[in-house]
């Protein structure tokens, strides 16, 4: 067995084994290393994927990798610098190169699940070109670029670095709620010259904004020109997600109580799916795009089979409108927040009732949210607290986060899981460290709530969006 | 309060729930309004660059009280907040007769829209501790008012920094109602 090339992916960890099967074809095979932590044994893991998992995969699969489409929510970096790939010319010892290099990229995937805890933010830039109070914001997986959207109407297509914009995305005729980008793709091609592996690298290329002018509006991130607009709802657009793995599907979610998917090429309306009898606040695709998550104030959740365009089921439990729905990332778990105080954990395989009910706050739950690899759940509450649950294993309650004295209505991990990110109405957002509970870091100086805050997928950059018309990215 | 009270202020709510719009030229005394019905400290307040909410109760409603600013650059904005009102509060400031034309043209431009259609009209002529305040009469007639057929409206005078007025004014906003 022996490997050409190792690709990485940090959060979750995971990596891809490029490599040259028995059979004498090119294969990639991937691996989810969700339950890596810093005790996991290298040796033994790396043993396992070569003898075991190759080799098993080997024998079942007859499909030969002789080109490949991978996307990031699969892979994430193709190692370059610092890179892992080994050279082929090596053949008499190339398993047990194989067996180092694989170890070395295990190592290097542990040591990026320590980042970044004592790492401390400062203010960067200042972001003050909305003239209205700002809604939802996200980076790019780079963290080069951030989008925000805001009731003036526009999304914000701004450069991280320079607090710049790059382009004013002008065109809905109501607040810009939610933004997004599509998902960045990375292609890898097997040339036949010497069998060399050429992989090029994409960013993501669109944005999508969802607006309480009822449509959502598909933008070339590069030009920052409109490419289509999605007509269809009738009542405020408050969710709008690129399908994870093509481009051209889109769910969104609006208060006339439906979801829909549409077809971004053609700007058609694929499925209008109306099970919900209220308010459709949240939706979510699952990992491969099959499924649709959706969460309503009619107290319910629901996961749609979006290849039958039916519901699939209904997750009954809460006695209030939900706040948020959101899947781990291999899609096992679900989790939802309602304001009737309690989140629950539902396993995919069994919806009937949850499997888990949290119920330790003393107010509304405004939010929930995944770790990057799915073993810890945040929420985050008007009791002003938010919480961290260790969900693999013995559901118990990890932390408690104290100390906004103002509900706290957003909450999300750094990328590594270590630190907890918070909004508040107190006009802070705070970072926590995960495990203990402790406040490691109050971000001050907005003046007015923050309404949404996020961790650029390397850690290294936050931003803070609120009512007082600015972001702040902190560094 | 968080993006989704904003969601959920949004929308029309089946029980005793309004939705009440506070508009008007900046420094008419919106915010100050807001903040008395509210019975907040109004000592500090400062023109607003986005907007306000506040549940207030009153005669067994709930009435959400929606403070939007009303500097020139966002006056083009307030239709983002139309949709599911209930009643219109528009705020005169009594003492700038320079404005009082631009302020009747903003609110007739305004009650065009099709979404505020029928929705009823309380006119707060505020100021009126300060001498040269003109009087609600005035008021009205210099604004036109009259012109307004098929929809209930209706001046009361106040003064907001001491909040008289204010309650009269939200008793006739309970008894009108939309709905």
């Amino acid at each position: 067995m022996r490997a050409n090339k190792i690709f990485l992916r940090y959060y979750p960890p995971g990596l891809a084994l490029n490599y040259r099967a028995a059979d004498n074809t090119d294969r990639l095979r991937h691996f989810d290393l969700l339950d890596l932590d810093v005790k996991t044994n290298v040796d033994a893991l790396a043993d396992s994927i070569l003898l075991h998992e190759l080799q098993t995969h080997d024998s079942i699969s007859t499909s030969s990798a002789s080109s490949s489409n991978l996307n990031s929510n699969v892979l994430d970096k193709p190692v370059i610098g610092g890179e892992v790939g080994l050279s082929a010319t090596v053949t008499a010892s190339s398993s047990q190169d194989t067996f180092s290099a694989l170890k070395q990229a295990i190592n290097k995937l542990q040591r990026k699940l320590l980042e970044p805890v004592k790492k401390k933010f400062y203010l960067h830039k200042r972001h003050v070109s909305h003239i209205l109070p700002l809604t939802n914001v996200c980076f790019d997986r780079g963290g080069e670029r951030c989008l925000t959207g805001s009731y003036d109407r526009t999304c914000h297509v701004i450069n991280t670095n320079t607090a710049e914009v790059e382009h004013v995305l002008t065109g809905h005729d109501n607040v810009v709620f939610s933004v997004g980008f599509n998902t960045p793709r990375w292609s890898v091609s097997y040339g036949f010259w010497n069998n060399a592996i050429l992989f090029s690298t994409f960013y993501s290329d669109k944005v999508v904004t969802g607006s309480f002018d009822a449509t959502a509006k598909v933008w070339s991130a590069a030009s920052g020109q409109c490419l289509c607009t999605l007509y269809g709802h009738n009542a405020e657009l408050v969710a709008a997600e690129f399908h994870p793995l093509h481009t051209y599907g889109l769910a969104t979610a609006s208060l006339d109580g439906t979801a829909r998917v549409y077809d971004v090429e053609t700007a058609q309306e694929l499925q209008q799916l109306s099970h919900h009898s209220a308010e459709v606040i949240a939706a979510h695709y699952n990992r491969d795009g099959q499924l649709l998550l959706t969460g309503s104030f009619d107290r319910t959740a629901a996961i749609w089979d979006t290849r039958s365009n039916s519901c699939s089921h209904q997750l009954r439990s809460h006695s209030a409108q939900l706040s948020n729905c959101v899947w781990n990332f291999s899609g096992s778990l679900i989790a939802t927040g309602s304001l009737d105080n309690t989140a629950c954990i539902w396993d995919v395989r069994r919806l009937d009732q949850p499997l888990h009910l949290i119920s330790t706050h003393s107010d509304e739950v405004l939010d929930v949210s995944f770790d990057a690899a799915g073993k810890l759940l945040a929420t985050c509450s008007s009791d002003c607290t938010a919480r961290v649950w260790q969900v693999s294993g013995a559901m118990e309650e990890l932390s408690v986060m104290a100390g906004h004295c103002d509900e706290v209505s957003k909450v999300c991990f750094s990328p590594s899981g270590c630190m907890l990110l918070t909004a508040s109405a107190d006009n802070t957002a705070r970072l926590w460290l995960t495990e203990s509970g402790m406040c490691s870091q109050v971000l001050a100086g907005h003046e007015a709530e923050v309404f949404s805050c996020a961790y650029s997928y390397a850690g290294d950059t936050i931003i803070t969006a609120s009512k007082d018309n600015t972001c702040k990215f902190w560094r | 309060m968080g993006l989704l009270s904003l969601l959920r202020k949004l929308r029309p709510n089946p029980d005793k729930e309004a939705r009440i719009l506070l508009l008007g030229l900046d420094n008419a005394g919106k915010t100050t309004i807001l903040k008395q019905l509210a019975s907040e400290d109004i000592t500090t307040v400062t023109p607003t660059a986005g907007f306000n909410i506040k549940s207030v109760a009153a005669d067994g409603f709930k009435l959400n009280v929606w403070d939007i600013g009303g500097q020139w650059k966002i006056r083009p904005y307030w239709k983002n907040y139309f949709a599911n009102t209930d009643v219109l509060i528009y705020v005169i400031d009594c003492t700038d007769r320079t404005r009082l034309s631009e302020a009747g043209s903003e609110l007739f431009e305004m009650l065009l829209d099709n979404r505020l259609k029928q929705v009823p009209l309380l006119v707060f002529a505020n100021k009126q501790d300060l001498p040269e305040a003109m009087s609600a009469s005035e008021v009205a007639e210099a604004m036109g008012l009259v012109r307004l057929e098929e929809r209930s409206w209706e001046i009361k005078a106040c003064t907001a920094v001491d909040g008289t007025g204010l309650k009269e004014g939200m008793d006739w906003v309970c008894k009108n109602m939309k709905k």
